[in-house]
């Protein structure tokens, strides 16, 4: 079925559409946007002097201690990886599907996943006690003979983010190489030779545009195993230990949707604004956010299931230490952090449910900026409550956040939004082709109705071809 | 540096090489007022001079050099020799073995040939090393200025100030008002100062102990006629009764009482374990062990006591009769029940087993209460023990402890108000702080402040040095010559083990050299000694043969030799004498051998001015003194080999003393000498005793038992405030050592702060949480500790430990808290001052708060497989076996060759934590500190967790059934730390250890993580030794940096270094050849090492037992160390 | 004379007629007449549209994109299984008592490289088949063919032009113009279509 929103396209103009979206790309940056480019730059540099104090005086300024090694930076590392799942999910999954709604934000989203990466790829280097040596788990060619234990999720962990790094990379620069080409023939100067190269002469040839087409669904299919693979591997670094509350099979599925829905809340706490900022409503429209919010529900209930099967299997299996790390989950000392995001990731995202809160551009911002912070403690209080309580009671010990975590945290904020504005300044935001694809749909599927005479009014009079 | 020498950068300190440069130059500097030089030391000096040179010409920064031109046939480099000495921590006198590499002590191991301690070793004297090595010691004299600021001088000018002063004193006609408070020295030191201190006419000297065990030694003199503390031997006994004596921590000879507990209470040990009930106001470490608590109202123990004794007599059908002078109580054993609130069955079911279960052993309270109350208390119970048989084969009167000779409290507390009245002209010093340990209201300081002159021997700062006005360092125990006796008939020897750290003397050199100095003669110094001066310390001074030891000493009759006034002036001649002591202080000893010299002192040199066999050195005393007594009239070369035999031994037993030596010692002794035993026979004190102590014993208090109820203490609050003993600081003085304040207290397992601990019960009602700052308010002052939440102890209590709160003592003791000592009185009662470390405190809530380091939160089991029980009847049946799976997908490993093991009986273990520190000193473990321990960042690869029964067996008062575990690696088959390691840092040797590549580790701390034991540890910080503690480092194990993950091995460097030495032998290993350093030390043999794959030894033996099982079992990680159940007499019953 | 003529020198050879078209049938009406004259043309799409491809092209079904990623997927899987496994052989430890040669986690690695060397020989192929990049650009290409224009360029000889122009015009071309047989310098591009010829 068609909607409105969705006819609305029809009426637009390709040329116009360019010209719209490639208005920062033209332009010099905004003194909004300089500011918060600088604002991001002033979070990275916090981020890289608490990194700088940490390898200076060693892991200990964190508050990581026996026995919870692992919290924030891990946190940090499993939320932004599953950050960059919706983006894949959106442009490679939706692609396959043909799923009508995906232009509009794929190109943020699929930028949103490479970024993300890039800011979860630094996490299991900066939480290590030897940093500079972390090209250890790397089996590169060394005379001792010296190789990387594959057994071990974390070498896992390498191969599948440096995969999906770079297949995500590849699907991302290659499905802006058309849109650099419109942004080339409008340039000069250092910007018609910059674009001229990222563009790689493409003129739209049939002789491109046939492998094109054909090495972008190959790549879609590529990635869609990939984006389940990666959260899947992540997961298992968790699930391949024994400690209760992590050793669990439901970890792969329950990790991929915990992705995929913080991803698609972070999708939304990202186009909200951009879509505002660069008066790109009219092809981000509520109909596109309505699609997302209703992804959401989806992701969410998966999640609430998965939460709820944790439970009972750890009640239903008998085994005390499953149940002592469940009920210390609840009732221990990280209480407020578990229901903070029991309320945040399985009780807010039910107001979608009504239409009000799909089509108000606050809720849903609002709502996304809850998920997220749900999705964020969820991790850690997936992580921290079971090593804090694992199986010897006298081990046990509560873990806080020092002020070098936070700081950290800042800056992989920043540096993320640092490469986001970037992002939005310099490179198309919105996929022209494939909006022009969708254009052209909605012309025809207009035409169809007028000929059928099936148009509204309202729509009829509106769109001029 | 291309000449055959061999350079050891480490061994040396650095005070060693300013003197060696000193003692080069001073040869030529005509300032150093030498004066004399002749030709030997001018050679000497020569040579060394060109030896400086030379080194200075390289340039290198090395320190030391030891020149193998020849090298010493007996010493490898890098092969550690052991060097047989005798723990000084304490008064119980433990035989130790220091491990020495290139001329540093690394380790501190049980001399294995010491009767007593049988080759283990508690905490503390696990962290002698780090007194040794202490930051904080003096690097050399100090003389405090006019303005209370230290100087540091010369060695020959604070001799010269120190031999002015006594010069002066002799003037002034004041020798009889000096004093010399030292602790407690029986052997050859004690003999030359008692001598030193005769021919001075200075009166005896006062051995200061904190626990002098004062009431012990009344009720002993009441029922034995002899103010002794009797030895004891648990080992024998059938049933034990303790009404709070802390046998397993401080009391007497913790060690040796635990290795007797060990045989006579745990499976292990015996199949008959005897039963052991504990009665007092507090559980401690000793009650946590016991099967019964009887949990006493403060001060209700001397009617317990009461009706315990009175109900066993009853059922004896004898009538308890009591000593003369002794009131005994006008009521029923019931009514004392009663107002004990004990239930009366429950006495009664006691006394009816000690009459069955013969012999039995009862002991009154310990050093935590030793007040009046405790003599009625001591007094029943050795009165009991008499009516039960007990004496002679649990209780030995004939037996006594070293610390019968210490002071009684009542002599210092009257040192010190003299002092206050202006009575004491010049104290001598010698390791002892009364100004830390008794009470402020005693007036220590204030009698500190008005003596003229203070000289203190200390080895480091503490609050009575700092109000000396010279400071002569001494020795550490480590570095010295000594001899100790812990009881008649048993004496053990100490050699130095290393060249001293930082620039110090042994106190007895000084002595030696003053008496030089003054042309005095002393007998054991004297060319020709008299035989009748030569006698073993331990006859001598236990014995009472020596006349200082009794009260005649004034008399100048019995005065011995020399000693006049007019021969104490300084001699005019005396020749060079200040140049004596350090003229060759950098002569490089041949440390490898045994037979080294005191090593900062010159041999005598025949050319001396000095009679040619006079005495100059402390170790020649000592060795004079001995060899004469040990092989009497032998010709010269058997003595020196008999001496030899005794320095490797380390140990002398009398033949014929009650000492129960290991057979091993016995009949090395007895090899060692051709002679027939009769001349090592030396003459040892009859059983009926001469009085030990230095002074008639005090009048013992009134001892009157009120039948109203418990006894009141002074002060009105509503708190009894209760003072125990330290297991880690003793009375204070290892305060000042990291591994003591890191390894935490075994029961509340809280490290490095002071803290009172109030019941749960009362604490919460009040609004009291853990952490929150109580001010308790006595008659005498106020303090405040932040709380400890505890349930081992009566509602009506607060317990403080002793030995924190140290306001001078160094680094690591200072600001941990405020002094207990604060809310004490020191009034004498009825004659006699006991030190009554109990009062009653008001406690006030402030609004202040100081986090305590608590290493173990959580002290229950949650259900989970940890520290398990079995009931006594079940122990060998199939009623104790746990379930265990050994299902895999994969094969099992092959182990070719060995499989290493551990085997840990709950049954022994006591929770001492002897272990922890065992495993500290052997590798390297870094102290953290307070703030990292706040955040569980110590890095102890061995814990000793300790749990309170289990959710099946709560625990109740009667039975508290706490239950220690030891966790150290399991080693685990199949390792959970393993796989996830990215980098295999961690990996599996085919010996079975859980290996780990510190050079290899990134720290993912993935490993910590997954593993379910959670034993290994992450370095947070880059791990910081306070030189010159670095020196202690044992270089077989290497040091971990920044970010790398480490953890236990089974000592893999001692596997190894087993393992090359059989294979050199050509032999297989021996089972129990590898000890691990926390086996090694265990005081109640819990831990057992040994090769799995043999299944004869032992640990695949025990492994077979139907109490073994596995901590946590179910999860298939098949870990190599096994855990057999603790053995608990009928496991409901309270 | 516009910059476009200026950069054409006389007597360059003439490559063929472009017409520019605002819609996909007009384009693919100019195909099929230029099929059905038996001239060679090559087409330009704004919007990359499956349908229409295959449309103009309803041979060329068969893409060796495809095969290229499938030689890369199966090569990096199995260069993963090697890498893996020798490696393990090469420093063997045991760990967590699991065999050296643990296959599981060796297959997640292989899936990984399957993916990584699939879609790297995917774009290497598309940069193989598309001869890409190139830094010159057909004489034929307009910037409008990335906006919203669609193009043809039929080639033919001069004595074909007219026929050519015919078909462009017959398809409902917006504009028509000669493009001469030569390629441009790196990163110049044509200016916008001037009716020159007109």
């Amino acid at each position: 079925m068609a909607r409105a929103q969705e006819l609305d396209m029809a009426g637009v103009e390709p040329r116009q559409m360019a010209a719209d979206v490639l208005r920062p790309v033209q332009n010099r940056p905004t003194l909004a946007w300089g500011f918060g480019f600088g604002l991001a730059l002033f979070c990275l540099l916090i981020g890289a002097v608490s990194w700088g104090w940490q390898l200076y005086i060693g892991l200990g300024v964190s508050g990581l201690m026996w026995p919870v090694m692992w919290a924030t930076y891990i946190t940090n590392f499993v939320f932004w990886i599953g950050i960059a799942h919706s983006g894949t999910l959106i442009s490679a999954i939706l692609y396959l599907f043909r799923a009508r709604f995906r232009a509009a934000f794929s190109r943020a989203s699929e930028a949103m996943t490479i970024f993300a990466i890039a800011t979860a790829g630094i996490f299991p280097i900066l939480h290590l006690g030897r940093a500079w040596i972390f090209f250890y788990v790397l089996p590169y060619p060394n005379q001792r003979r010296l190789w990387p234990n594959f057994r071990s999720p974390l070498v896992l962990d390498v191969f599948a983010i440096s995969t999906y790094f770079t297949v995500s990379l590849l699907f991302w620069y290659l499905g802006m190489v058309p849109d650099f080409a419109q942004i080339r023939d409008r340039a000069s100067g250092w910007r018609r030779t910059l674009y001229g190269l990222l563009s790689l002469g493409w003129t739209g040839s049939e002789r491109q545009v046939s492998p094109y087409l054909k090495l972008y669904i190959l790549l879609a299919g590529l990635a869609t195993p990939l984006v389940l693979s990666v959260h899947t591997m992540v997961s298992w670094d968790f699930s391949t230990s024994l400690l209760p509350g992590w050793h669990e099979e439901i970890f792969p599925p329950y990790f991929v949707a915990g992705a995929i829905f913080s991803g698609l809340a972070m999708v939304l706490t990202l186009v909200i604004p951009l879509r505002a900022r660069f008066r790109l409503q009219r092809y981000i429209t509520l109909d596109h956010l309505e699609s997302l919010c209703k992804l959401i529900i989806l992701t969410s209930s998966i999640l609430t299931y998965s939460y709820l099967t944790e439970y009972f299997i750890a009640w239903y299996s008998g085994n005390t230490y499953e149940r002592t790390a469940y009920y210390l989950r609840a009732f221990g000392h990280y209480w407020f952090p578990f229901w903070l995001f029991t309320v945040c990731n399985c009780f807010v995202p039910l107001l979608f449910f009504w239409r009000r809160f799909r089509r108000s551009i606050l809720a849903m911002f609002i709502i996304s900026i809850l998920i997220n912070v749900g999705m964020w403690v969820e991790r850690f209080t997936l992580l921290v409550t079971t090593l804090a309580y694992s199986y010897d009671p006298g081990s046990w010990g509560v873990y806080h956040v020092q002020w070098v975590e936070v700081g950290i945290l800042i800056g992989s904020f920043g540096w993320f939004m640092t490469l986001f504005l970037l992002f939005v300044q310099f490179a198309p935001s919105l996929p022209l082709g494939d909006l022009h694809k969708d254009i052209l749909l909605a012309r025809r599927n207009r035409q169809r109705l007028a000929e059928a005479a099936l148009l509204p009014e309202s729509l009829a009079a509106r769109s001029s071809p | 540096m291309k000449s055959p020498l061999i350079q050891i950068a480490s061994a040396p300190p650095a005070p060693a090489a300013g003197s060696a440069a000193s003692g080069g130059q001073e040869a030529f500097d005509p300032a150093a007022g030498a004066g004399v030089q002749n030709r030997r030391g001018f050679l000497k000096s020569l040579g060394l001079a060109g030896a400086g040179a030379a080194l200075a010409g390289c340039g290198t920064g090395q320190v030391e050099v030891l020149p193998y031109v020849v090298p010493d046939a007996r010493r490898t480099p890098g092969e550690p020799v052991r060097f047989a000495t005798v723990c000084r921590e304490c008064p119980a006198g433990c035989g130790m073995l220091m491990r020495v590499h290139d001329g540093r002590a690394t380790k501190a191991e049980g001399n294995p040939d010491h009767p007593l301690n049988r080759g283990k070793l508690c905490l503390r004297g696990q962290s002698a090393l780090q007194g040794l090595y202490n930051p904080d010691r003096f690097a050399g004299p100090l003389l405090r200025d006019a303005r209370g600021r230290w100087q540091s001088l010369s060695w020959e000018a604070a001799l010269a100030r120190l031999a002015q002063e006594i010069s002066s004193v002799e003037r002034e006609g004041r020798a009889a008002e000096s004093a010399w408070l030292g602790g407690l020295e029986n052997g050859a030191l004690g003999a030359l100062v008692d001598d030193w201190l005769r021919a001075n006419r200075y009166p005896p000297r006062l051995s200061y102990e904190a626990y002098s065990y004062d009431a012990l030694r009344l009720a002993a003199a009441a029922v034995f006629g002899q103010p002794v503390i009797p030895g004891f031997d648990f080992a024998p006994a059938r049933y034990l009764v303790a009404f709070g004596a802390e046998f397993l921590e401080t009391w007497l000879s913790n060690v040796e009482y635990a290795r007797q507990f060990a045989a006579m209470h745990s499976y292990g040990h015996t199949r008959h374990p005897a039963r052991f009930v504990f009665a007092g106001p507090r559980l401690n470490l000793t009650g946590a062990n016991a099967d019964e608590n009887w949990q006493l109202e403060p001060g209700a123990e001397p009617l317990a006591m009461f009706a315990l004794a009175e109900l066993t007599a009853r059922r004896l059908h004898r009538r308890l009769d009591w000593p003369a002078g002794v009131q005994p109580p006008a009521f029923s054993a019931e009514r004392a029940a009663a107002a004990a609130r004990v239930p009366l069955d429950v006495i009664r079911r006691a006394a009816r087993r000690l009459v069955r279960h013969r012999p039995s052993l009862v002991l009154g309270p310990g050093v935590a209460n030793d007040d009046e109350q405790a003599v009625f208390t001591h007094l029943a119970a050795l009165r009991l023990n008499q009516m039960l048989g007990n004496v002679g084969v649990t209780v030995f009167p004939d037996r006594p402890h070293a610390l019968s000779a210490a002071a009684w409290q009542s002599q210092v507390l009257d040192l010190f108000g003299r002092a206050r009245r202006g009575g004491v002209r010049l104290l001598f010093l010698h390791h002892a702080n009364p100004a830390f340990h008794l009470p402020a209201a005693a007036g220590i300081r204030a009698g500190l402040e008005r003596i003229p002159f203070i000289v203190s021997f200390a080895r480091q700062m503490d609050e009575t040095t700092q109000s000396a006005h010279l400071i002569l360092p001494d020795h550490d125990p480590l570095e010295s010559w000594g001899d100790y006796a812990p009881r008649p008939g048993l004496a053990g020897l100490l050699q130095p083990a290393m060249r001293p750290v930082f620039d110090t003397r042994p106190t007895g050199d000084i002595l030696l050299w003053l008496a030089r100095h003054f042309r005095q003669s002393l007998p054991g110094a004297e060319p020709q000694p008299p035989v009748a001066s030569m006698l073993p310390p331990s006859a001598g001074v236990i014995a009472g043969a020596h006349p200082g030891a009794s009260g005649e000493l004034n008399d100048p009759a019995t005065l011995g030799l020399g000693g006049h006034p007019s021969r104490l002036a300084p001699a005019p001649e005396s020749p060079a004498s200040p140049n004596l002591p350090s003229s060759a202080a950098a002569i490089p000893a041949p440390e490898g051998s045994n037979l080294r010299s005191s090593p900062n002192l010159p041999q005598p040199d025949p050319d001396d001015a000095l009679p040619p066999a006079a005495v100059t050195n402390f170790d020649q005393y000592l060795r004079r003194r001995w060899q004469s007594a040990l092989a009497p009239g032998a010709a010269p070369e058997e003595q020196a080999r008999i001496w030899r035999r005794f320095l490797a031994q380390g140990v002398w037993v009398a033949p014929g003393a009650a000492a129960s030596p290991s057979p091993r010692q016995v009949a090395s002794i007895r090899a060692s000498s051709p002679m027939p035993a009769g001349p090592l026979v030396l003459p040892l004190p009859h059983p009926t005793l001469a009085p030990a102590a230095p002074g008639p014993p005090p009048p013992a208090p009134p001892l009157r038992l009120a039948p109203a109820g418990p006894a009141k203490f002074r002060g009105s609050g509503r708190f009894t405030l209760l003072l125990y003993p330290s297991i880690r600081f003793f009375d204070g003085r290892q305060a000042n050592r990291g591994w003591c304040q890191e390894i935490p207290d075994p029961l509340s397992k809280i490290c490095w702060d002071s803290y009172v601990e109030i019941h749960t019960a009362v604490a919460q009602p009040l609004g009291i949480r853990e952490g929150d700052i109580l001010r308790l308010d006595s008659p005498y002052g106020a303090a405040e500790f932040p709380a400890h939440l505890a349930n081992g102890l009566h509602p009506a209590v607060l317990a403080l430990e002793i030995g924190q709160g140290h306001a001078n003592f160094g680094r690591f003791a200072n600001q941990r808290g405020d002094s207990p000592g604060k809310l004490l009185g020191a009034q004498l009662a009825g004659g006699a001052w006991l030190p009554g470390f109990q009062i009653q405190v008001a406690a006030r809530r402030l609004e202040k708060r100081r986090n305590l380091a608590n290493l173990q939160i959580e002290r229950q089991q949650w259900d989970k497989k940890i520290a398990l029980a079995v009931a006594l009847a079940d122990a060998d049946t199939a009623a104790a076996r746990e379930p265990e799976m050994r299902a895999t997908w994969y094969s099992f490993h092959p182990y070719p060759h060995h499989r290493w093991a551990m085997s840990v009986d709950l049954s022994s273990c006591i929770g001492c934590n002897a272990c922890v520190a065992a495993c500290y000193a052997e590798n390297n473990i870094p102290v953290m500190g307070r703030s990292a321990c706040m955040s569980h960042r110590e890095m102890a690869w061995l814990r000793v967790e300790v749990y309170a029964g289990d959710s099946r067996h709560p625990p109740t008062r009667m039975n508290p059934d706490l239950r220690f575990i030891p966790i150290p690696c399991q080693q685990c088959d199949n390792a959970p730390c393993e796989y996830v390691c990215p980098v295999f840092a961690a990996y599996h040797t085919d010996e079975g250890l859980n290996g780990q590549v510190y050079n290899r580790c990134i720290g993912t701390r993935y490993c910590s993580n997954n593993c379910i034991y959670k034993v290994r540890r992450f370095n947070w910080f880059t791990p910081q030794w306070p030189a010159p503690l670095d020196q202690q480092m044992n270089p077989d194990v290497s040091v971990r940096a920044k970010g790398v993950m480490e953890k236990c091995t089974f000592c893999v460097q001692r596997i190894e270094r087993a393992e090359r030495s059989a294979k050199i032998d050509r032999r297989p290993l021996r089972d129990g050849e590898i000890q691990p350093a926390c086996m090694q030390t265990c005081p109640t043999q819990a831990i057992v090492f040994g090769d799995q794959k043999d299944s004869r030894s032992r640990v695949a033996q025990l492994q077979r037992r139907a109490r073994s099982y596995h901590m946590f079992y179910e999860e298939n990680c098949f870990p190599a160390v096994n855990y057999l159940k603790r053995v608990k007499f009928e496991l409901n019953s309270t | 004379m516009s910059a476009a003529a200026a950069n054409r020198p006389a007597g360059t050879p003439l490559l063929g007629l472009a017409g520019s078209f605002a819609g996909a049938e007009q384009l693919l009406q100019a195909r099929r007449l230029a099929d059905a004259a038996g001239l060679d043309s090559e087409a330009f799409v704004p919007a990359p549209e499956e349908a229409l491809i295959r449309k103009l092209r309803p041979q060329s079904t068969q893409n060796p994109v495809r095969l290229w990623t499938l030689l890369g997927g199966i090569g990096g899987g199995a260069a993963a299984f090697a890498m893996t496994i020798w490696m393990s052989k090469n420093w063997p430890l045991v760990v967590g008592g699991k065999p050296i040669v643990s296959m599981p986690p060796f297959i997640d690695v292989a899936f990984e490289w399957t993916v990584l060397f699939g879609a790297v020989f995917c774009a290497l192929g598309l940069l193989r088949i598309a001869r890409l990049p190139r830094l010159r650009f057909s004489p034929a290409y307009r910037p409008e063919f990335v906006v919203d224009r669609y193009g043809l360029l039929i080639r033919c000889s001069p004595a074909e032009e007219a026929l050519a122009r015919g078909l462009l015009a017959g398809a409902q071309a917006e504009r028509i113009w000669p493009v001469r047989a030569r390629l441009l310098p790196p990163l110049t591009l044509p200016a916008e279509v001037e009716d020159e010829e007109e």
